[in-house]
């Protein structure tokens, strides 16, 4: 289970940043997995798995926020934490955020939550295609070779 | 309202408004014929179904339509399965319920059956021969190709000989396609264009295909064919389609005539459908359903069923998958699911021990056998792929990946049936459907074969790794579950399609063939339909 409070990303970037000026304790967990926004710590982490930069920020807060659900934001926020994390468990949360990211789509346990279909990596990565479910081209181009 | 009328009152009454009854009842309408249509389902619309597609996290079959106890299918409810799956295997096609059938989810292909085909006992000795003949059923095949407005190239021969050119020219092969004709020229194997209900050319409000890589579950644009197309212009002629209203039972009376059918409605009104002639096109499954869930005192066994044969032989083309991965980019998921396949194996001389099968070419890549490309990047990461050589791997594997796919023969068998489950009912009270179905050693041999045969041509192509599946996936194809034949006691419709027990009851649909063949059955079912017009137009006038 997560352990972070439920408080808006940017209101806790807001309350952090404030908190870190000022030099009081607000009773967060402190140390390197919150010392910056988990938001923008998972779009960094994302774009450095997935390859491709810069990663859509409204599909991210999507992704972000279905992934938490799955309980994985000690994870995503707290991006491998020393000694914490058991054997596995990283590598099994990248390739989550990773496939994610190329499917739109997160998936736990039988549960699937979409995020986007059309805009989601797999279709940007296969540029000589369109998303199935949408009209490709002429009647034919698929008789060539994609256009360079 | 329509929706509450108790009492339907037409010349012809159908069950079902697939391609069967679609293709029929436009005949009739144009005729001048009262047609009314009974539909389970839902009226579909397109734009809506195609949002649904898009926005469903996993595009199954049923990811563009509407599902609900309310005109239950299989996958429709997720609580408890449709089927109740009795037998050693599962039987694993399905079919819609909607306004138009599961020709909104078929793939397309309209392929003729071959001579052989219809002469199996007496050509090899095995199974049944059908009470009609290749030549018999040839005027029908291009009448029914005419009526799809299939696109096919005349030139090649499919082993189903022709007289007269398709309506329209051939859908244009892949590039995946032409690859594979290449490298497997001066071979056994000689690849052919699919004759196909798609449009190349448009027509009226349907566009030609813009290669939607979509057509299982949905075409986009309406150039593949579904039985909407005839439903309207039946409906434009005068006859009726009635959704949301299921088929509960067929009633008997004198003379052993049918003399209605009675239904209910997920608004908890009922009422009957009178006409002088009745026709069920609602599928090998729930035809026998119907039928079975009609049984009386005096009609212990259920209607139709003086033979005891209603469910059973039940059949599909189980499919062997394999795929792999080519050498050199083949740019799949571009185009219609499949344009191309290898026909000379549905026609070989040793069918008594070998099982037909026809091979496909698939130009959507792993999408079938593994998800791909939604689930590629995943794979792919867990190799420990990371950044950008993650991405560059995820284009090159995705542009790299090429399926084929048999679908073999399977025999009758009588003790692969459909049955009542009166332990399970739905919100109607019809009992759900029990199946029984194992795939015997024929099939397995043939999955063994279509395998080796998959290799030989991967191979020559070129290719990195291949994966076959090691079970048989369904083909969508429900078949022979109220077979055709002559005699009453092995069969329980005529050549005409009409029940030998009750003079004014038309069964449609593949649920009537004797044998599976290798074809996919629709333009078969399609033909048949448009043959039995003259023998329920002359049993009106009786």
């Amino acid at each position: 289970m997560s352990t972070k409070p439920d408080i808006p990303d940017e209101r806790r970037r807001a309350i952090l940043a404030g908190a870190a000026a000022a030099g009081v304790s607000l009773g967060l967990p402190t140390g390197p997995a919150f010392a910056v926004d988990g938001f923008d710590r998972f779009m960094a982490r994302s774009e450095a798995l997935t390859g491709v930069k810069p990663l859509d920020r409204t599909i991210g807060r999507s992704l972000y926020k279905l992934l938490n659900a799955n309980g994985q934001v000690d994870y995503l926020t707290g991006y491998r934490p020393a000694g914490r994390s058991p054997a596995g468990r990283n590598e099994q949360v990248e390739i989550s955020i990773i496939s994610a990211w190329y499917s739109g789509v997160v998936s736990t346990a039988g549960d699937h939550r979409l995020a986007t279909y059309q805009d989601a990596l797999m279709w940007q990565q296969l540029d000589f295609t369109t998303p199935s479910g949408l009209c490709g081209g002429d009647l034919g181009f698929w008789s060539n070779p994609p256009k360079a | 309202m329509a929706a509450q009328e108790t009492k339907i009152v037409a010349d012809v009454g159908f069950v079902g408004s697939g391609v069967a009854s679609a293709m029929m009842a436009n005949q009739l309408a144009a005729d001048g014929v009262r047609v009314a249509i009974l539909e389970a389902g839902p009226k579909i619309d397109r734009g809506a179904a195609l949002e649904r597609y898009l926005s469903a996290p996993i595009k199954g079959l049923g990811a563009p339509y509407v599902a609900s106890p309310d005109f239950p299918f299989p996958g429709s409810t997720a609580a408890e399965p449709w089927y109740d799956q009795a037998g050693p295997d599962p039987f694993k096609s399905t079919y819609l319920k909607a306004v138009g059938g599961t020709t909104w989810h078929w793939l397309g292909t309209t392929l003729r059956l071959v001579p052989d085909d219809f002469r199996m006992k007496t050509t090899f000795g095995i199974a049944d021969d059908w009470p009609v003949t290749y030549a018999d059923l040839e005027p029908w095949y291009q009448k029914a190709e005419e009526e799809f407005m299939v696109a096919g190239d005349p030139a090649q021969d499919l082993g189903s000989p022709r007289k007269k050119p398709y309506p329209l020219p051939p859908i244009p092969l892949s590039y995946i396609d032409k690859t594979f004709a290449a490298a497997l020229k001066g071979t056994e194997f000689t690849l052919a264009a699919t004759p196909q209900a798609r449009l190349s050319k448009p027509l009226g409000n349907r566009l030609a295909c813009c290669g939607s890589g979509s057509c299982v579950p949905l075409c986009p644009v309406a150039a593949k064919y579904d039985a909407t197309v005839h439903l309207n212009t039946a409906v434009a002629a005068g006859a009726r389609v009635v959704d949301l209203t299921t088929a509960v039972a067929v009633e008997i009376g004198a003379g052993q005539r049918v003399t209605a059918i009675r239904f209910k409605r997920p608004d908890g009104t009922d009422g009957r459908l009178e006409a002088k002639v009745f026709v069920l096109g609602a599928n090998a499954l729930e035809i026998p359903r119907l039928l079975l869930a009609s049984r009386t005192d005096a009609l212990p066994k259920g209607a139709a069923n003086s033979s005891g044969l209603v469910g059973r032989n039940l059949m599909d083309h189980p499919v062997q998958l394999t795929w792999a991965l080519a050498r050199k980019a083949m740019w799949p998921y571009r185009g219609p699911l499949s344009t191309s396949g290898i026909d000379r194996f549905r026609r070989q001389n040793t069918r008594k021990t070998d099982a037909a099968l026809r091979i496909e070419i698939f130009n959507s890549g792993w999408s079938w056998p593994t998800g791909a490309p939604a689930t590629t990047a995943g794979k792919l990461a867990a190799t420990g792929l990371r950044g950008p050589a993650l991405a560059k791997a995820f284009r090159d594997h995705s542009a790299r990946q090429v399926m084929v796919a048999s679908m073999v023969e399977q025999l009758p068998d009588p003790a692969n049936r459909v049955t009542l489950d009166p332990a399970r009912r739905d919100k109607f009270g019809v009992p759900k459907p029990k199946l029984y179905y194992r795939v015997d050693d024929y099939v397995k041999r043939g999955q063994a074969r279509a395998r080796r045969l998959h290799a030989g041509i991967l191979r020559r192509v070129g290719v990195t790794e291949i994966h076959h599946r090691d079970d048989f996936e369904g083909a969508g194809h429900i078949i022979g579950t109220t077979r055709m034949g002559d005699d009453p006691k092995s069969s329980v419709v005529d050549a005409s399609l009409r029940s030998h027990d009750h003079p004014n009851l038309f069964l449609l649909g593949s649920g009537v063939f004797p044998t599976a063949a290798t074809a996919n059955p629709t333009l078969t079912i399609a033909a048949l339909s448009l043959r039995s017009v003259a023998a329920v137009r002359e049993t009106l006038r009786t």
